[in-house]
Order: structure tokens, then C-alpha cells, then sequence
């Protein structure tokens, strides 16, 4: 079972998005001064039978996604914000997107139509950096100011394992990676 | 030329220790400033016997609450060509004041300046400005100090209230450089160029009552 890590800062976070966004080309978001947290969050379906009384008598893997957390020192908001658009499905600034718009439509990572960002963080302390690969802000941005002039940004991602065949061509679905070591580019 | 700049001290001090003489008795050092005119003048060696004996500090000894040591000013000499000026001669509280008042901003843009960030060149500059206005030095162009010579100076300072801190003296007894007229080596950090950061020589009676750095 995948369990929470922690990413060691100081870490660089770097995004890209669908190839006619605002995220086209890889983007510095920010700064991580402190540990980017990484949880795990694996799903269950549990079977129950009369003959096996209360207690779950097999378990189903019921996939997971991922959520990551991190607090940025410095950022920048034009990044942000694009990734905030994004997150809602490429709606204007200020606006909400369609109901029922998709994330994904189907489509392969950074086409024209997925609006899912792939999420770079490079630490140099570990040297081990991550990439999760289709990814949104799971919440708003929340900024603290610091000082006069700085402010630090609280950030919630959540990666999924997506694919655009979760059938598996009719065999059943089978893994989907949710993060590697391969940065964009 | 040192013994007629300090014959003209005392007779500065005199001068304003006078009945009458201007509200503020106690002329700083650096306001002292000869001119040719002052320095060929006859008459001030003649009336320097006649005065109190003045301190280090062109104060009248009576006045003289703290040896120079004790008063804990911070120096930094960066220079090697033989010239003692030092660029930075402050209270090291006030100094400490100052960068309270912007560690936050400070502390971001020094994580920043070492980072791959793209910004991590403006956040350079933003940190030499900063230690510049902090130090209230110009730039190299206008006399002061380069910007490596700026993080050079950070360096220096932190070492120095670590040093504070820590409570470091190299004697458990007093300096005795009172009266003395010349700062001793006790007196002031060295320069960097003859010692790493972190030993400057800080007098046990100057360091003891200095809590506040520690905040």
C-alpha cells in the first residue's frame, strides 16, 4: 500500500498544460520553502455476506488519487492564476466554467482539450525529482500576507490516475500511473 | 597629527562644557572635522592642559560611562590597503532594529536568491538593496561596498550577534582599553581579509547585557 511522503524543500514547482492554454510551455509556479506533503488516497470497497456477519469478508482496490499539498514563498500570480483557470476547465478570469465540463474530454495529455496539469516539483535536496501527471487544484488559493511585501500561497492538489481508455480496450481496467520522475519539458 | 586632533577634541568639548556654550555639551567624534585653519592654530596646546582629560570617545572622563569596549559598537573594515576607516560603524541594536523590521521579506528573498527560480536574479538584487538600506550604505559607484561585499557584511554581522548570543569572549576579565584613546583589538571585529566570519573579538562586558538579538 502507497503510503503519505513528504518532498524536502526548498522545491521548485513547475507546471504545463494543454498545448493551446497558458500553460503550452513549462512554467515556474513557485517556491516551496517548506516540505510538500504527498497522501495517498487509496479507495476500498469492502464485500459483506449474511454468512460473514459484520465484518468485510474480501476487499476491493478501488483505486486511489493523490493530494498534494504545498505552501509556496514565492510565486508567480500570473502562473497561479492560470492554473486556477485551468482548474476549472479553461473558464474565463473570473468566470465559472459549463456545468458538466471535463477535465480530461477524453483526450491526451496537454491536447488541445485536457485541461489537466501536469505538476513538476524539482527538490534539490533529495535530487529525486516528481512529476504527477494529470493533476488540478482541488481548492482555492489561499494567500497569507508575510511582511509588507511577500505572501505565501497554500496550495491543494489532486492527481488522478487518468487514461483515456478505462476499459482497457474491453479487458477490464488495468494500472494507471499517477507520478513518476520524468520531468516536462 | 593624532595628538593635535585630540588636543582639538578637548578643546571642542571645553568650548561647549562652557557657561553659556550650545544645549547639546557632548559633540560627537564625527562631527569633528579639522580644518588647516585648526590645526595650525597656536593657542590649543597651550590650553589642553587646562582641560579634563577627554576618553577615546572625546567625552570628558567624568563623562566616561563605558569603555569603548562595553559600548559594543559594530565595525566593518572591509578595506586592505591600509586605510582604518570603517564603512560600517553602528549600534549593533539599531542595526538589528532595522533588519527586524524586514526579516520576513529578507529571509523570502535570500531563499529565492539561491533558488533555480527564474526571479532568482531579481531577488539578488532585492537582498542587496535591502542589506544596503539596512547598513544605510550607497552603492559601489557612490563609495560604498559591492554587492558581494554587502552579503560579506550580512555574513559578518550575523557572526557577530551569534557571537553576542553565545556570550563569546575570548577573557573573563575586563578590557582595558579605557583611556586608552586607540581602539584595541579587542575593540572591533577584524576585517574579513585577515579571519573567517564568525571570529570577530567580542569583549566579554560588551556582549553580556545584549539579549535581544536572540528574539
Amino acid at each position: 500500500m502507497p503510503r503519505d511522503f513528504f518532498i524536502n524543500g526548498e522545491s521548485l514547482v513547475l507546471v504545463k498544460g494543454r498545448s493551446n492554454g497558458p500553460l503550452a510551455s513549462l512554467q515556474q509556479l513557485g517556491l516551496a520553502q517548506q516540505t510538500i506533503q504527498v497522501s495517498w488516497q487509496t479507495q476500498y470497497d469492502d464485500f459483506t455476506l449474511d454468512a460473514w456477519g459484520n465484518v468485510p469478508a474480501e476487499v476491493q482496490v478501488r483505486l486511489g488519487i493523490v493530494s498534494v499539498s504545498m505552501a509556496l514563498i514565492h510565486f508567480d500570480p500570473d502562473v497561479l492564476e492560470a492554473c486556477v483557470r485551468e482548474s476549472q476547465g479553461g473558464a474565463a478570469l473570473g468566470c465559472v466554467t459549463s456545468a458538466s465540463q471535463r477535465l480530461g474530454n477524453n483526450s491526451a495529455r496537454f491536447s488541445t482539450t485536457n485541461y489537466f496539469i501536469g505538476l513538476n516539483i524539482v527538490s534539490p535536496v533529495a535530487g529525486r525529482p516528481y512529476r504527477f501527471l494529470y493533476t488540478h487544484m482541488s481548492s482555492s488559493p489561499v494567500s497569507w500576507p508575510l511582511g509588507t511585501q511577500k505572501s505565501i500561497v497554500q496550495l491543494q492538489w489532486r492527481a488522478i490516475p487518468y487514461t483515456t481508455d478505462p476499459y482497457g480496450g474491453g479487458l477490464g481496467a488495468t494500472a494507471a500511473q499517477i507520478w513518476d520522475r520524468t520531468l516536462d519539458t | 597629527m593624532r595628538r593635535l586632533l585630540r588636543a582639538l577634541a578637548r578643546w571642542l568639548v571645553s568650548l561647549a562644557a562652557e557657561p553659556g556654550a550650545a544645549p547639546n555639551p557632548v559633540p560627537a567624534p564625527a562631527v569633528v572635522t579639522p580644518t588647516p585653519q585648526a590645526l595650525v592654530a597656536p593657542t590649543l596646546p597651550v590650553q589642553a592642559p587646562a582641560l579634563p582629560p577627554a576618553g577615546p570617545e572625546g567625552l570628558p572622563e567624568e563623562m566616561e560611562l563605558y569603555t569603548p569596549a562595553e559600548r559594543g559598537i559594530y565595525r566593518y573594515c572591509p578595506r586592505h590597503d591600509g586605510d582604518p576607516s570603517c564603512l560600517v560603524r553602528a549600534d549593533p541594536m539599531v542595526l538589528w532594529k532595522r533588519i527586524s523590521a524586514v526579516i520576513t521579506d529578507l529571509s523570502i528573498d535570500f531563499k529565492v536568491a539561491a533558488s533555480p527560480s527564474k526571479d532568482a536574479s531579481t531577488a539578488h538584487t532585492a537582498v542587496v538593496r535591502r542589506l544596503r538600506e539596512i547598513f544605510q550604505l550607497p552603492p559601489f559607484e557612490e563609495g560604498g561596498l559591492t554587492e558581494s561585499q554587502c552579503l560579506d557584511l550580512w555574513n559578518h554581522f550575523n557572526e557577530y550577534c551569534h557571537a553576542v548570543k553565545n556570550g563569546f569572549s575570548q577573557s573573563s576579565t575586563r578590557s582595558n582599553s579605557s583611556g586608552a584613546g586607540e581602539p584595541s583589538s579587542t575593540d572591533a571585529p577584524p576585517t574579513p581579509s585577515s579571519s573567517q566570519p564568525g571570529s570577530a573579538a567580542i569583549d566579554s562586558s560588551t556582549v553580556a547585557p545584549v539579549s535581544s538579538p536572540t528574539a
